[in-house]
């Protein structure tokens, strides 16, 4: 069934209530959202969109946006989503790799001119005519999201996503995060993602209120807003928490302590900053979720239910499995690569032939992990950027999660380095708490020894002001590498 | 503590982790849990940069502990305290 069916589902039971909250506090109900939505679409039909086709939208988080978004799914048409940031260069690789007629975006965007098919978001939209309610989700079309992997470690690759798809992932969310119809989630992620885009089909499945926001910015007014709002849930992502804790502690647990839950993603969390967050919110649910865009949501868990498993990022969720190593003999305490298998899988990437991603129906993520004897999953890393010394391996993570408990440490990243006699060695860029110095560097590196076997302690501390990450939160280790060799 | 004694503990320090009171020159691979084949390299290679002075082959496998470093830099004319 079509995810947007949910919505008309949702809009016929409780038409007046409101579903989205604009950043400026403009409120629309979930009545509105479907007629705007069935306007938009009835603008899309009259430039030819048809179920099937391939239509992108670049927009930043806006109701506008999730209008689009809407008609566009309405019309069976399958959605790409391309981050409204991103270069021209990567809108043309998505238009072309898909064979995409039509892109629309809010504005004329003189940067992109030049490609063919641009759909402005009309600011009239009130004066096109509704799209008829019986054409709408017609059914014809399984495939409703194309989502680009972001390129950080290579070629961005389509990965194909169906209705059927997303709609057990919004089962299997809703199950186990108890979310409900009385939710207001206040979201900063940006929904050019699938963290916070499935948010938006969950709420809308349920009928809770969402209140936008464009990003993490201005964090005092948002975290007030939390509280002035009634806000039950707020997602976010580790970088996220990290500077809400580490500079907006006192504020957090005075404006947060109403929330019911919240929800990390897309990136490990120190093990420290899940205990802060514990301590400061003592009755908040803190979900963590492991998953990939091919496998949303794989694995979950409920911190305030298992403090003795901060390390890890739960065990599988309602219909998936997993298991490291190989499907047949899986690894239990040992590394390997992670496998997942369930109705949430992609069936592959748009244009290129899968089969060297999937091993007798398993998934192969590229992630390393290890599960333990109560089947935890702890995520590891990547699988290409796990660092060989002289035959001995290791993840980045495994140094990263040392240095994050130095307190001269406020971020960092480890990347393997070529090196004339071991092949690799460790460097670490760190983001230091104050001026660095040799001495400073000597001590961390003395903390790494007393931690870590010694092959694994950086043999190379690099300080910088920040580190380069993804709008998820990921580090770019492929650009930290590049700067040791500009 | 002379400026050459300073250098070399400094380059220890750097390569070894270890702390300033290990700096003896007793102390080698026995004692140093961090002196392994790999370190002796990168100490030869320190030392090299540091001191202009490259080892041969033997002296390096000779590094048995930071009196035998600082033996061979003697031989070589570069001053250490007794």
């Amino acid at each position: 069934m079509n995810i947007a069916g949910n919505f008309i589902a949702t809009a016929g039971r409780l038409p007046e209530k409101p579903f989205l909250v604009a950043p400026n506090g403009s409120i629309f109900t979930y009545s509105q959202i479907l007629s705007r939505a069935r306007r938009f679409a009835t603008l899309l039909a009259s430039r030819g969109a048809r179920p099937g086709d391939r239509v992108i939208l670049t927009f930043p988080n806006s109701v506008d946006y999730l209008c689009a978004y809407l008609g566009a799914l309405f019309l069976d048409c399958t959605v790409l989503i391309v981050d409204h940031r991103s270069r021209p260069a990567h809108l043309e690789y998505v238009r072309d790799n898909c064979q995409v007629s039509l892109w629309a975006a809010p504005g004329e965007r003189t940067e992109f001119g030049h490609i063919p098919g641009l759909v402005v978001f009309p600011s009239d939209l009130d004066r096109i005519p509704e799209m008829p309610m019986k054409r709408l989700c017609s059914g014809n079309n399984p495939l409703a999201l194309i989502m680009y992997t972001s390129g950080a470690t290579g070629i961005p690759k389509g990965v194909c996503l169906s209705h059927d798809n997303l709609q057990h992932t919004i089962r299997s969310i809703t199950q186990w995060a108890r979310i409900d119809e009385d939710d207001r989630e206040l979201t900063t992620l940006s929904l050019a993602h699938l963290f916070g885009l499935a948010h938006t089909h969950i709420y809308w499945t349920l009928g809770g209120t969402l209140f936008l926001e464009e990003r993490l910015k201005d964090i005092p007014r948002i975290l007030e807003k939390i509280s002035r709002e009634r806000i039950t849930s707020f997602p976010g992502t580790p970088g996220g928490f990290k500077i809400i804790i580490d500079k907006f502690a006192d504020l957090f647990a005075t404006h947060a302590r109403g929330l019911k839950y919240i929800i990390v993603n897309s990136a490990p969390m120190a093990r420290e900053y899940i205990g802060k967050i514990l301590d400061l919110l003592p009755e908040t649910r803190f979900y963590m979720y492991y998953g990939l865009t091919e496998a949303s949501r794989s694995s979950c868990i409920c911190y305030n239910d298992h403090r003795d498993k901060l390390e890890t990022v739960g065990r599988p969720t309602p219909g998936s499995e997993i298991r490291v190593g190989t499907p047949s003999s899986p690894l239990v305490q040992e590394t390997g690569e992670i496998l997942i298998r369930g109705p949430h899988l992609t069936s592959g990437y748009w244009g290129l032939d899968s089969t060297p991603y999937f091993n007798k129906g398993w998934f192969r993520t590229g992630d390393l992990g290890s599960m333990d004897s109560d089947g935890f999953l702890t995520w590891k890393g990547r699988l290409k950027e796990q660092i060989n010394i002289d035959g001995l391996k290791l993840t980045p993570m495994e140094v990263e999660t040392v240095l994050m408990e130095h307190a001269g440490v406020l971020d960092c990243a480890v990347v393997g380095a070529p090196d004339e006699m071991t092949g690799e060695s460790v460097v670490a860029f760190i983001v230091p708490r104050g001026v660095p110095d040799k001495r400073l560097e000597i001590d961390i590196r003395k903390f790494c020894k007393s931690r870590l076997e010694i092959f694994k302690v950086p043999t190379k501390i690099v300080f910088i002001e920040e580190i380069p990450r993804t709008d998820t939160g990921k580090s770019m280790r492929i650009s930290l590498k590049d700067r040791l060799f500009p | 503590m002379s400026p050459n004694d300073l250098k070399l503990r400094n380059l220890l320090v750097e390569i070894l982790l270890i702390d300033d009171d290990q700096y003896r020159d007793e102390n080698g691979p026995d004692s140093i849990e961090t002196w392994d084949s790999l370190a002796m390299v990168r100490i030869a290679t320190a030392v090299e940069e540091s001191f202009g002075y490259g080892m041969t082959p033997e002296e390096m496998v000779s590094l048995d502990s930071i009196g035998n470093i600082k033996a061979i830099l003697r031989s070589h004319d570069i001053r250490f305290d007794v």
